[in-house]
Parts: structure tokens; C-alpha cells; sequence
């Protein structure tokens, strides 16, 4: 038992950095002032959270004519869904791009990036977390880098190499290039879980004749699930927001993803479809804040984890 | 043998980069346009350019002065709000989740929804300034001192969550009877936090610091979308960050420019963190 003990590192438990928080204390009373201080600090950062979120929904609702009729007020007078309605089945298009196929683009891409993810960070997770070589090190450090810089630093080379390998201009080289941050989150956050995996049930499995990839599969793989699960979703939040990938490499508006097909809707200045482009704003958060709102829990295990070693 | 996956790594990760680095040193174009030029190395002369460019200079000393105001000020927020949430009060749950809700927002939509907030014909911001009587004229925008801080409001707005989650998993680390201790000492809330809470969190934030200032400096869609509108007076203004600066190039197919842009912004993210960790490893020493 101790043997395995040493053989995890310490200070590199992903589970245990979050604790649910600390519910199970018994409540204390609090003096007056102390409720009031939590209480004025609750209503500030909920009303900084929602002040712009409450804007967009209302500028959503609001008809064109409303939007221009001076001073902004949180609740439409008028009510309309006139701008979903426009943006989903009327207007299709600025430059023929409807909301729908630039949603299924959307999941498309986040779902291919999940699995490129997933095939690459999970094993190399199980290497990095049971080997320590010069070697591990560096893609160790490799990680950490690409985690770090992204966007335009990095986006210049992958379109050269997706030009010479004819995946300019398909969704396959876009979930690739999203691969890239993604699994070196993925590698971050699964490696500390796999080393809370008791190195003895690998050495048993190994015993009874399981290979490296057998062990893989069998043992570490449902043990670290819920690690797993975190990396499946914060792939897909930050495949659904990604802007930068999408926008240098397609260049067919049937291809857009959400994000891209919005940015096309801004049009010059003077000339925005306001309401328009707020219901696009909003159908565009809804698939993120539905994740957010049903797996916090995952979401907030797997962004701590991936930040701190 | 599962080398073979981690090379992959390598190739996918490694690659890129160092590619990135090297053609900021050539003249590599793309597109139609240009016909075919060699490629071929050309030193510091994309540097050079650029650096001469007043557009990008101005972009750049912005963007330093937004990033070090978003993450000075996200962090304080952030401590406050982490605080808050550590405390056991009833809808705490409740608050925290909407506390999370900015992250689900892209960054695009973002840019575009402060657009906006900031449009001085259409937005909601002007309108409450003119009624708190904070200002006159209603086009705030266009007003050169202010700007930065107008524009880094929605970038802290999109940081904080995070920036709060990662604090209150460091706050919780933390351990509960000491801070117990503390209290029954007498020891009122400023001097715990300065004795136990930031102590504590200490190591937490060098090592996040350095990251939310990267993110910073990277930051692209959220301005694009912004100065495509309430902001777009910026732009005008003359001034472009150097990740725009870095894709109007790319659009032009000027790819040494773009990528010798996008090594200067890696140069200032590697400077930030061998600040940080040299910073870090003095504290070490002290002890």
C-alpha cells in the first residue's frame, strides 16, 4: 500500500482541489451588517453577470422601430418574435447562410473535435501520467505551450498545412486545428486523473495477461471517466465558441459555423439589423448555457484541473 | 508501447509553432494575387515593417494597457467574488451558476452585445450616463482617455468567471479551522484575508496570472466584432491590436507579416511568464 502511495505525485489531485463547497458546516448566525455586505455582494456580481446577458434577450425581443426610439429600456414595451422569426425561416441569409445549416455545422466540428481529442489525449494522458523520460517532459511542456498560445500565433502554419494537405475549406481541418488546444487540455486534465488510478489494479490486469492497450481499456479507461466527461464538455464549449479557426479556414458560407455566420451578420456600420443580430446572439449561447446550467459541476472539475500542474 | 500516440502529440502541437516562428523570417505569401514568390528568408525585415507601422504601435501599446487593466482589476473582482462564494449563505448555489453563465457567451457574440450596450443611437449605456448625469454629450466613445476602460469592461466580463472558479478552488484548500482560529482570535475580515486567504491563494495566482495575461494579449473576435461597431471609432482612430493587425495581414495574404506579428505577441507572452516565475522563485527563496 505504501509502495503505491509514493508512486503518485503529490499536490496533483484534480478531485480533490474541488470539494463541493463547504455545505456541510453547520450555518452560523451572522450579525446584520454581514448579511447585508453578502447580501450588496451577491446583488452586484449577479447584476454584472446579467446586466449585458439581460440586454441581449430583451434587444432580441424588441421590433427594429423599438430598438432606434431612444433610450434603451431593459423590458420591451412590444414583445415580438418577429426577429427569430426573420432570422429562422424568412430572411435566411445576408449572403446565404441559414441559422440551421451553420448549426449543424457548429455541432459537426465540436463533435469531431471532441473525438480527435479524446483519441489523442486519453492515451497520451496514460504515457505521460506512468513515465517520466526526457521525453514525457517535453510533451509535457508541449502541452502547457500549446495550451498557453493559440489563436493567430498558431493559426498561420495550420493554414499552411491544412493547404497542403487539401483540407482548406472542410470541417475535418477545422476540428483539427481545434484538436490542438483541446488535447493539450485534455492531456492536462486527464493526466491527473489517471494518476489517482492505484497503480496495483494495472500491475493485476497486467498479470492476468492484459497488454498496454488492453489495460488501457479495460482499467484506466472507466476509472477516469469523470475526467473524461469534463474534457468532452469543455471541448465542446470551446469548439462552439471558436471563431478564430472557422473564420481563416472556410471560406464557403455554407461551411460557417454559428459564430462565423454572426460575425457576417454585423454588417457596416449604421446599417445592423439590431434585433436580428441580438437573436442571433442568443440562439448562439443557448447550447453552451444549457451545458453550463445541467453539468456545472463537470465543467468547473475540468477548467480547474487543466489550469493548475 | 504507446509512444507512437504521443508523437502524434508532438507533430499536431510542436509543429506549428515552430513553422509560426519561422515564417515571421520569410517574405511567404498566399493567394492569387501575388502569383508565386519564393519563399525565402528575409531577417527582421517583416519586424521592421511593423514595428514602423504606427496602426500596430498604437494597437500595441493599447492592448499592453487593456490586458494589464483586465487582469489587475478581473483579479480583484475575482477575490471578492470568490470570497463571497465561499461564505455559506442561502441561493449561494444559485449565484454562482449565474456567475458561471458569461463563460457560455463566444466571445464574438460578446463583442457584438457591448456593441451594443456602447451604440450611443441604440444602446442602453449612454442612456443611464446622461440620466446619472455622469456625462453630457451621450457619444462617450470617441472620447481618447476613456476609451480603454470601455473596452475592457466586456474582456473582464468574459475573464471573471473563471478567474473566480480557479480562486474559490484555491480558497477551499484552504485550511477551514486556521481561518476558525483566526476568527475566535478576533481578527476581523481584512486582516484574515491578508494573513490567511491571500497567503494561501498565493501560489494559485502566480500560476494563473501569467495565463489570463496571454489569453489577454491573444484576444481577437470579441475586439472585431466590438470595433465593427460602438468601438469602431477606435479603429478609425487609428490604432489596430496586434491580433487583428496579425489577420488583416493573413486576409491579405501576407503571411510573413502576419506570422512575424503573432511572434512578437508570443515574445511578450513568454516575457510575462519568465516575469512571473522569476518573481515566484524569489518569494521561494525568501523563506
Amino acid at each position: 500500500m505504501v509502495a503505491v502511495e509514493t508512486k503518485r505525485p503529490p499536490g496533483n489531485a484534480a478531485r480533490a482541489r474541488v470539494r463541493p463547497a463547504p455545505a456541510s458546516r453547520p450555518r452560523r448566525k451572522r450579525s446584520v451588517g454581514n448579511r447585508i455586505v453578502i447580501l450588496v455582494g451577491a446583488l452586484f456580481f449577479v447584476g454584472f453577470a446579467l446586466y449585458p446577458l439581460a440586454y441581449l434577450a430583451s434587444g432580441a425581443l424588441k421590433s427594429q422601430s423599438e430598438i432606434y426610439s431612444g433610450f434603451a429600456r431593459l423590458l420591451p414595451k412590444h414583445p415580438t418574435l418577429t426577429n427569430f422569426h426573420q432570422l429562422l425561416f424568412v430572411n435566411t441569409s445576408v449572403q446565404g447562410i441559414s441559422f440551421f445549416t451553420a448549426a449543424l455545422n457548429s455541432i459537426f466540428i465540436a463533435l469531431m473535435t471532441i473525438a480527435f481529442t479524446v483519441a489523442v489525449a486519453v492515451p497520451a494522458a496514460f504515457v505521460l501520467a506512468r513515465r517520466q523520460t526526457w521525453f514525457t517532459a517535453l510533451v509535457r511542456g508541449w502541452a502547457r505551450l500549446a495550451q498557453v498560445v493559440g489563436g493567430i500565433v498558431v493559426i498561420i502554419p495550420l493554414f499552411l498545412i491544412l493547404h497542403h494537405l487539401h483540407l482548406i475549406n472542410t470541417l475535418v481541418g477545422v476540428s483539427l486545428a481545434e484538436t490542438i488546444p483541446c488535447s493539450a487540455f485534455g492531456i492536462w486534465v486527464l493526466t491527473a486523473f489517471v494518476r489517482q488510478v492505484p497503480y496495483e489494479i494495472e500491475e493485476a490486469a497486467r498479470i492476468d495477461g492484459a497488454g498496454e492497450w488492453g489495460v488501457l481499456r479495460r482499467v484506466v479507461v472507466p476509472l477516469i471517466r469523470p475526467g473524461m466527461t469534463s474534457v468532452v464538455l469543455v471541448v465542446f464549449l470551446i469548439s462552439w465558441c471558436d471563431f478564430l479557426n472557422p473564420l481563416v479556414l472556410l471560406n464557403n458560407p455554407g461551411q460557417y459555423t454559428v459564430t462565423v455566420a454572426l460575425y457576417t451578420y454585423i454588417g457596416e456600420p449604421g446599417q445592423t439589423l439590431w434585433g436580428q443580430l441580438l437573436a442571433f446572439g442568443l440562439l448562439a449561447c443557448i447550447p453552451p448555457l444549457i451545458v453550463i446550467i445541467l453539468a456545472e459541476r463537470h465543467i468547473v472539475r475540468g477548467l480547474v484541473a487543466g489550469a493548475v500542474k | 508501447m504507446l509512444l507512437p500516440v504521443t508523437i502524434v502529440a508532438v507533430v499536431l502541437g510542436g509543429y506549428p509553432i515552430v513553422t509560426g516562428i519561422w515564417v515571421g523570417f520569410t517574405n511567404e505569401r498566399v493567394g492569387g494575387v501575388f502569383g508565386i514568390v519564393k519563399t525565402r528568408f528575409v531577417g527582421f525585415t517583416n519586424f521592421r515593417t511593423i514595428i514602423e507601422d504606427p496602426l500596430f504601435r498604437g494597437g500595441a501599446v493599447l492592448i499592453l494597457e487593456i490586458a494589464g487593466a483586465v487582469v489587475g482589476i478581473t483579479y480583484v473582482l475575482a477575490y471578492l467574488q470568490a470570497s463571497l462564494l465561499n461564505m455559506d449563505f442561502p441561493l449561494r448555489r444559485v449565484v454562482r451558476t449565474i456567475a458561471l453563465l458569461p463563460m457560455a457567451v463566444p466571445a464574438v457574440v460578446v463583442g457584438t452585445l457591448f456593441g451594443y450596450l456602447y451604440d450611443p443611437s441604440v444602446g442602453s449605456i449612454d442612456g443611464w450616463l446622461v440620466r446619472l448625469r455622469l456625462v453630457k454629450n451621450p457619444e462617450f466613445l470617441p472620447d481618447a482617455s476613456f476609451r480603454w476602460m470601455w473596452i475592457a469592461i466586456p474582456a473582464i466580463w468574459m475573464a471573471l468567471p473563471f478567474a473566480t472558479l480557479f480562486l474559490l478552488a484555491a480558497m477551499q484548500g484552504i485550511d477551514a479551522e486556521q481561518l476558525e482560529a483566526a476568527t475566535v482570535d478576533g481578527a476581523g475580515w481584512a486582516r484574515r484575508f491578508w494573513h490567511i486567504t491571500f497567503p494561501g491563494t498565493r501560489g494559485a495566482l502566480a500560476a494563473i496570472v501569467p495565463l489570463s495575461f496571454a489569453a489577454q494579449m491573444l484576444a481577437f473576435e470579441m475586439y472585431l466584432a466590438l470595433f465593427g461597431q460602438g468601438g469602431g471609432d477606435l479603429a478609425s482612430a487609428g490604432v489596430l491590436i496586434p491580433t487583428v493587425y496579425a489577420y488583416q495581414n493573413l486576409s491579405d495574404g501576407l503571411m510573413g507579416r502576419a506570422a512575424a506579428t503573432g511572434d512578437l505577441i508570443l515574445v511578450v507572452i513568454v516575457a510575462a511568464f519568465g516575469v512571473s516565475r522569476y518573481l515566484s522563485l524569489r518569494e521561494d527563496r525568501k523563506r
